[in-house]
């Protein structure tokens, strides 16, 4: 039931994603789109069709992908701390890629492929990921920890902002990028850019459900269980880095994905985090693609930043999270 | 022959006290061997020595032949599973998935099979009398309930040696004969258990050997009857204690007295 209806929600996202915005489109121009490119027809050429193929399309796969990616390493996150306030954006993980995003656009030369970009993001993602670790063990409270993470986090997009303002550039996305995100500049060369990094890296937590699923028992239990826990944490959070890296170099810092989606499907699916993470991949695009498309439509013609949709449901959410599980989260 | 456990004089050193002083062991199969002693003897210290998960400060410890100390983990795991006195926190999963892994050390093992699993899950959890407890998230449960399922876990991963902190101190009387009968029947299939137990008229009916602690050494090793001697449980506990026939077992029965 939870999976057709995951499935369902998910269709109906993409669905309106490519219908919906500025530019009026029925699926029609989606059939003539689809047989034009495989060749089979070449009466391409209208607006709509343009639209669709250039803008509609790559924005809609980069919102399933960064949805996918933010949800999945939220939910590895949760499952490698134990801890349902673990999320990327919270400890502080997207602000540390904004940084490594940064030196990427500076280190491609203009008009270049943007693979720097990403790899920019992705390295910068995974070296604050795997410092998580440090700061988890020196906090020990799971509310502390992902309090040193928000502290953090602001300080690395305050540093953003000097950059931002200092360079000046015209190639440097203005500051509300690196704090609500944005589809607004995602191409089919910056979708091409980020993908092989997510898929990569959502691969790699894939492959550690089972074991990250014994981490519940606690790292010790685990270890004695015949996991190397140490070797398994350090390639996840790396993993995580990569994705959540990736992801901003394509869209910016976008929050509360990687909180709220594995939190509400854990009790959707269980805690077991082979479906979980399916369950996540799969919310979690449904939920961006979504979040997009009220971004663009709520004050059409102009446009929301994203991450403004998901912070005003994340935010209330959180609360909630820290009313309820503040002392002793579960 | 090759015994299950071989410890040779090992030591702990912590923080400049020897928490652990030169303590040999060896369990041959079929052995349920008890360490008892007061608190802070060194009982706990020495059983996650012989797990592996404490690195002796001096000696060695081989299970089944093999040196524990630089052992895989896996490898490890197949050989000796370990209960420690650390009750798990918050853990969402049901009791049977939290059973089932105590499966993983097999999981690449060619001879293992889901039905191999599902039928160690199934006998661990009659075991342990928690098979109606099946459904229950784990963070659900009472304490002894919760160490009845930590010891059906430990039960179904099947290793030779099972080492086990305190498997009865959460638990009622009626549990604490049900969990040492399921390690006594354990170790007639060719396995061992070593145990750390408080309860001394358990240690007393259930172990073939015993062996008592006091600040780090083994002041006695040897069956229930030749260690539980009301000498040597006075000195040791600091408290005056008789020990006499148990009048409906075989074996002694521990009492301690006013003073």
């Amino acid at each position: 039931m939870w999976w057709f209806l995951l499935s369902v929600s998910l269709v109906v996202a993409v669905s309106a994603g490519l219908l919906l915005g500025a530019v009026s489109i029925g699926p029609g121009d989606l059939w003539r789109v689809f047989l034009d490119k495989v060749g089979i027809s070449d009466g391409g050429g209208t607006q709509a069709e343009s639209v669709l193929w250039a803008i509609r399309i790559p924005r809609v796969l980069a919102a399933t992908l960064v949805g996918a990616a933010l949800a999945v390493a939220g939910a590895a996150l949760q499952g490698v701390y134990r801890n349902p306030l673990a999320d990327p954006y919270l400890l502080g993980i997207s602000s540390a890629a904004g940084l490594g995003v940064i030196l990427g656009i500076a280190l491609t030369p203009a008009g270049a492929f943007p693979v720097l970009v990403a790899l920019g993001g992705a390295a910068a993602g995974a070296g604050y990921a795997l410092l998580t670790r440090r700061i988890s063990a020196a906090t020990v409270d799971p509310a502390r920890f992902v309090l040193v993470g928000v502290a953090l986090g602001l300080a690395l997009l305050a540093w953003t902002g000097i950059v931002v303002f200092r360079w000046d550039s015209p190639r440097l996305p203005t500051l509300t990028y690196w704090i609500f995100g944005s589809f607004v500049g995602v191409t089919w060369r910056t979708l091409v850019a980020a993908t092989p990094f997510v898929l990569v890296a959502l691969a790699t937590m894939a492959f550690f459900t089972r074991s990250l699923d014994l981490l519940a028992l606690g790292d010790r239990e685990a270890r004695l269980l015949g996991i190397g826990v140490d070797r398994i944490v350090t390639l996840i959070l790396a993993a995580v880095g990569v994705a959540v890296g990736a992801t901003v170099g394509l869209a910016g810092v976008i929050g509360f994905i990687g909180l709220l989606v594995p939190f509400v499907l854990r009790r959707a699916v269980g805690p077991a985090n082979r479906q979980l993470f399916l369950a996540s991949a799969i919310g979690g695009a449904a939920v961006m693609v979504g979040a997009d498309v009220l971004a663009r439509t709520l004050a059409s013609p102009a446009e929301i930043p994203v991450g403004i949709i998901t912070a005003s449901v994340g935010g209330p959410f959180l609360v909630w999270l820290l009313m309820r599980h503040g002392r002793a989260p579960t | 022959m090759t015994p299950l456990v071989d410890a040779d004089r090992v030591s702990l050193a912590l923080g400049g006290a020897r928490v652990v002083d030169a303590v040999s062991l060896r369990v041959e199969p079929g052995d349920l061997v008890a360490v008892v002693g007061p608190n802070g003897a060194g009982k706990s210290s020495l059983l996650r020595m012989l797990a592996g998960d404490l690195d002796p400060t001096e000696g060695s410890v081989a299970i089944g032949g093999e040196s524990v100390m630089g052992a895989s983990l896996r490898r490890l795991a197949l050989r000796r599973s370990y209960l420690s006195q650390h009750p798990m926190t918050d853990v969402p999963f049901t009791v049977r998935e939290t059973v089932m892994m105590g499966r993983y050390p097999h999981r690449e093992s060619p001879a293992n099979s889901p039905a191999a699993d599902a039928a160690a899950v199934d006998a661990a959890l009659a075991a342990t009398d928690v098979a109606h407890l099946s459904g229950r998230v784990l963070a659900t449960l009472s304490g002894g309930e919760e160490q009845r399922v930590s010891l059906a876990r430990i039960l179904a991963q099947q290793a030779p040696v099972m080492l086990l902190d305190e498997p009865t101190t959460a638990l009622d009387i009626g549990h604490q004969e049900l969990v040492m009968r399921a390690l006594r029947e354990a170790t007639t299939a060719g396995g061992a258990v070593v145990c750390v137990v408080h309860d001394l008229n358990l240690a007393a009916v259930f172990a073939d050997r015993v062996v008592l602690m006091r600040a780090g050494a083994a002041v006695a090793t040897g069956s229930p009857r030749a260690v539980f001697t009301q000498a040597t449980l006075s000195a040791v506990y600091e408290h005056p204690i008789e020990v006499v026939d148990h009048p409906f077992r075989d074996g002694p029965l521990v009492l301690p007295v006013e003073r």
